[in-house]
């Protein structure tokens, strides 16, 4: 999967067919399930540090130019993250985890997006990666951003934003040297994301 | 003209940027903390003082000025460590888990990270609030740690700019993201229910 900034055009409804084995034998009410945002990998770094030099120089048109040039140097990280996890994906695994979840709970039927009657959620992921968790340390943990929108059937839509971050931190470095870390720590919170999401359906008062 | 203006901005981002912010943060009584910890068979829970293990304890963030110096202090008017512990207690309330002595679960652990961050782009202002803390659960019946974990809680808004009453609701959705944290947390469910 590239990350580009083609979701931004073309996903912006972009619908995630969730063929769960075993869904029609599922007591539960219907739930249709959308996937409007991919989400996008991103490296925060130089975006999470405190504003500095530009701003000093220039006041706020110089913290919006640092702001530019901090943007890009973390865009240099994002490059070397996905040379060590080329099949980064954002989707993937939360999608899984929401749908297993809600498969286990047994209180909802997912079912294709076509689905009519029922009630409807909408995932969209934001973005998801790496972000300088300790600035003191320079460390580093996963994250994902995501908004939860849920039309209930016959009740009254509602809508939350989900942000959740790894339990884990490493510096950059270990993330782009050691085999696999990158991968594990950023499934590790997007499944977390997935099963939070798919509580949040199922325990809504 | 142009020097008005971006007083004018930097006033609106930050307040004024000599005087010290006293923020009444505290996570909001109608928070739907409800989730799978209302699953649990109830206990009682006593959450122990937390440890403030900040790195810097003497503020929750800084107020800057129009060169990006750090000018004023943003404090919490209570405790983080107060503000962290009645976040848990609330969402464990709200998943019908007691509190109180004799316990059958003590909560321990420290506040590690509690920081408000403002930074501008191009065409918005960033909010970023994040609170972290380091929790140890311990069962009174099997005398044992039965989890331990760390969490996290982040809250960010992009709004044309904003003052006290934005960074105090980034800093309450914080805890509250934090709480939901650990009320979602499904290993420290597995494990409070084999400590039955």
């Amino acid at each position: 999967m590239k990350y580009t900034n083609g979701w931004r055009f073309t996903a912006l409804f972009c619908i995630f067919m969730l063929k769960t084995a075993g869904a029609a034998d599922q007591p539960g009410q219907p739930l249709s399930v959308t996937n409007s945002k991919l989400g996008v990998l991103e490296v925060i770094s130089h975006r999470m540090r405190p504003v500095g030099a530009g701003i000093v120089v220039a006041g706020l048109i110089g913290a919006a130019i640092e702001s530019g040039i901090e943007s890009s140097q973390d865009e240099d990280m994002k490059k070397q993250l996905l040379k060590s996890f080329p099949g980064a994906s954002c989707s993937q695994p939360l999608l899984e985890a929401f749908a297993a979840r809600l498969r286990a709970e047994g209180s909802f039927a997912v079912e294709d997006a076509k689905g009519k009657g029922g009630a409807a959620v909408d995932i969209a992921i934001d973005e998801c990666g790496l972000h300088l968790a300790d600035t003191t340390a320079d460390q580093f943990a996963s994250y994902v951003y995501l908004t939860l929108k849920v039309k209930p059937a016959g009740a009254v839509a509602w809508s939350e934003k989900i942000q959740v971050s790894g339990r884990n931190r490493y510096n950059f470095d270990e993330f782009v040297n050691q085999p696999g870390l990158a991968q594990a720590e950023l499934e590790d919170v997007l499944k977390r994301a997935g099963v939070r999401a798919a509580d949040k359906i199922i325990y809504k008062k | 003209m142009k020097t008005i203006w971006l007083l004018s901005v930097v006033v609106l981002v930050q307040g004024c940027a000599f005087t010290t912010a006293r923020l009444n943060i505290a996570a909001r009584p109608d928070t739907n903390f409800k989730g799978p910890m209302s699953q649990v068979a109830p206990m009682k829970f006593d959450i122990k003082p937390l440890e403030d293990a900040r790195s810097d304890k003497a503020r929750i963030g800084w107020k800057r000025n129009g060169f990006g110096q750090n000018t004023a202090d943003i404090l919490s008017t209570r405790p983080v460590t107060e503000l962290v512990a009645e976040g848990i207690r609330a969402g464990l309330k709200q998943n019908g888990q007691g509190a109180g002595i004799p316990s059958d679960i003590n909560i321990s652990g420290s506040v590690t990270r509690f920081w408000f961050e403002v930074k501008p782009n191009f065409w918005t202002i960033e909010f970023n609030g994040n609170v972290e803390c380091d929790l140890e659960f311990f069962s009174n019946r099997t005398n044992s740690v039965i989890y331990k974990s760390r969490y996290s809680g982040t809250y960010t808004k992009k709004t044309g700019g904003g003052l006290e009453a934005t960074w105090t609701e980034v800093m309450d959705a914080s805890i509250e993201k934090l709480v939901e944290d650990i009320l979602f947390d499904a290993n420290l469910i597995e494990a409070l229910n084999k400590s039955k």
